[in-house]
């Protein structure tokens, strides 16, 4: 990476972004003269809250209107931190955000773009539109096949696995927890291994040593733990040697501790400038995780201190479902009244007994009942249609003093 | 010489770069100022394509932070990329 890059983005963020040009006003900052990594540490740092707070400011004002407007895609965080933002991506930067992670898959893993691949999501977007889900599995095109994690069992996941076996895929994408539910039913009912898998690679959640180890010995192929955020995509991937190696084409990456840039070798938390996403900068991001930067063979290494573990919610049949479902219902609620929900977190007290937390938009208070049928008639999971939720509001919520997250599903049965 | 080198560097590469085009282009109307984004309609998986033909063809390598926008996007900087790696290989 090199300053120049930096020093675009960042001055392209202060003039053209009306948050940051904000931001600066208030802060005296002259963007025009910050010219090298050296004073790029005097622009503020930003978190999640900042951008909600921000609304449609954090968007580049050239994208306001046509032609620019007309690349616009828009993702959605609902990541561990239990935070809603909208994304937006020009298309063409986020092409360019993926080449780095595209190149390392091909040469580390020998994956070539073209080589067929199942993955799993939560809620599906066409035309930037939220999509009803009529099926378990969607094929997007002849060479990837994704799988709901909505209304998961184990009857659908042995489904699953068979739709895999047809497909055939070579590398899957998948988070650690949907990857060891996979493997569990596969051992459980002695069924055979992938034939044509060559490769897998886990995202999303903290990845633990034990777990990577199991699913490396029962699919018996490569496994590679990926980092990254909808914010700005991958941050850092592997290279076959088990190192995170920060993807420098794509990000910049600080870690700070006490509003402070630490050395290498230091714990911290992880800030992020993305040098690809223009429509909507995200310049000395805060990720939510925590991490250590460090050197090898001259390339920058990312060590995850605290990310997301992954945790299970047991349902009336004492499956293990992953913690994904609660996604859905809150995009469904963002997604038919606006974005009202500000902060979630639901926590499985007992089977069939769970609290719902919510932070809403303060103007919308006279919505719960909305929000609450909503929240319930999406879930879509016919194991939990007997729970019990105990819905409170919150003004915020707060991140876990250990986690330094706040994690958006907590299981508390003692299981 | 050295112009002669860029120049039929050029020519290969606009000759790669339209074979995975998603838009329909003449090659004839391409020249170095063409863009992969915005001239091709290149996708992530059309420059991992490219990058694989370029390292193939050239037996040079792209390293992480070399693999920056400013060096892709443009057939004029990728063929300065790729001189660059050759002259440094013939100077040993």
């Amino acid at each position: 990476m090199d300053d120049a890059q930096l020093m675009q983005v960042a001055r392209y963020a202060y003039k053209e972004v009306p948050f940051y040009s904000n931001l600066a006003k208030e802060k005296n900052i002259c963007i025009d003269s910050i010219k090298s990594k050296e004073n790029f540490i005097v622009l503020p740092l930003i978190n999640k809250d900042m951008f909600q707070k921000g609304n449609r400011y954090t968007l580049s004002e050239r994208y306001y209107s046509y032609p620019y407007s007309s690349r616009i895609m828009i993702r959605r965080t609902s990541g561990s931190t239990g935070k809603y933002l909208k994304i937006y991506w020009d298309f063409q930067d986020d092409i360019r955000s993926l080449i780095e992670l595209w190149y390392n898959r091909k040469k580390y893993y020998g994956i070539h773009p073209r080589d067929k691949y199942c993955f799993f999501y939560t809620t599906e977007y066409n035309a930037n539109k939220l999509v009803e889900e009529a099926d378990t599995s969607l094929a997007i095109d002849k060479r990837s096949l994704g799988f709901s994690k909505n209304d998961l069992n184990k009857a659908k996941i042995i489904e699953i696995c068979k739709k895999m076996y047809e497909f055939d895929p070579v590398y899957l994408l998948v988070q650690p927890s949907m990857a060891v539910l996979i493997m569990e039913c596969m051992k459980e009912n002695r069924l055979p291994r992938l034939r044509s898998l060559r490769y897998i690679e886990l995202t999303g959640e903290m990845l633990l040593d034990t777990v990577r180890d199991s699913i490396e010995n029962f699919f018996n192929c490569a496994v590679s733990n990926q980092y990254g955020c909808n914010e700005t995509n991958c941050i850092a991937s592997e290279r076959g040697d088990g190192e995170l190696y920060i993807h420098a084409s794509n990000v910049y990456v600080e870690i700070i501790r006490n509003g402070i840039v630490v050395p290498d070798g230091e714990c911290g938390d992880i800030y992020v400038t993305s040098l690809t996403n223009y429509a909507m900068p995200f310049i000395r991001y805060k990720t939510g995780d925590q991490g250590i930067l460090g050197k090898k063979d001259g390339r920058q290494t990312l060590t995850l201190v605290k990310g997301r573990e992954s945790q299970f919610i047991i349902d009336e049949e004492r499956n293990k479902l992953p913690f994904y479902i609660f996604i859905r219902p809150i995009e469904h609620i963002n997604e038919h009244l606006g974005t009202i929900v500000n902060q979630f977190q639901i926590v499985q007290l007992s089977i069939n007994r769970f609290i719902v937390r919510f932070s809403i938009n303060p103007s919308y208070s006279g919505w719960k009942k909305t929000i609450e049928n909503l929240f319930i008639s999406n879930i879509k999971q016919a194991t939990l249609e007997n729970a019990e939720w105990v819905f409170e509001y919150k003004d915020n919520l707060y991140p876990d003093n250990f986690t330094g997250k706040l994690s958006y599903f907590s299981n508390e049965m003692g299981e | 010489m050295r112009a002669e080198m860029k120049s039929e560097i050029i020519d290969d590469l606009l000759k790669m770069a339209v074979k995975n085009a998603r838009k329909v282009v003449d090659v004839k109307e391409l020249g170095e100022r063409t863009l992969l984004i915005e001239d091709l309609g290149y996708d992530s998986i059309d420059f991992m394509e490219l990058i694989i033909q370029i390292e193939g063809k050239y037996d040079v390598e792209f390293g992480g932070t070399e693999i920056l926008l400013s060096n892709l996007n443009s057939i004029n900087i990728i063929a300065d990329f790729i001189q660059k790696k050759l002259q440094e290989r013939k100077d040993g």
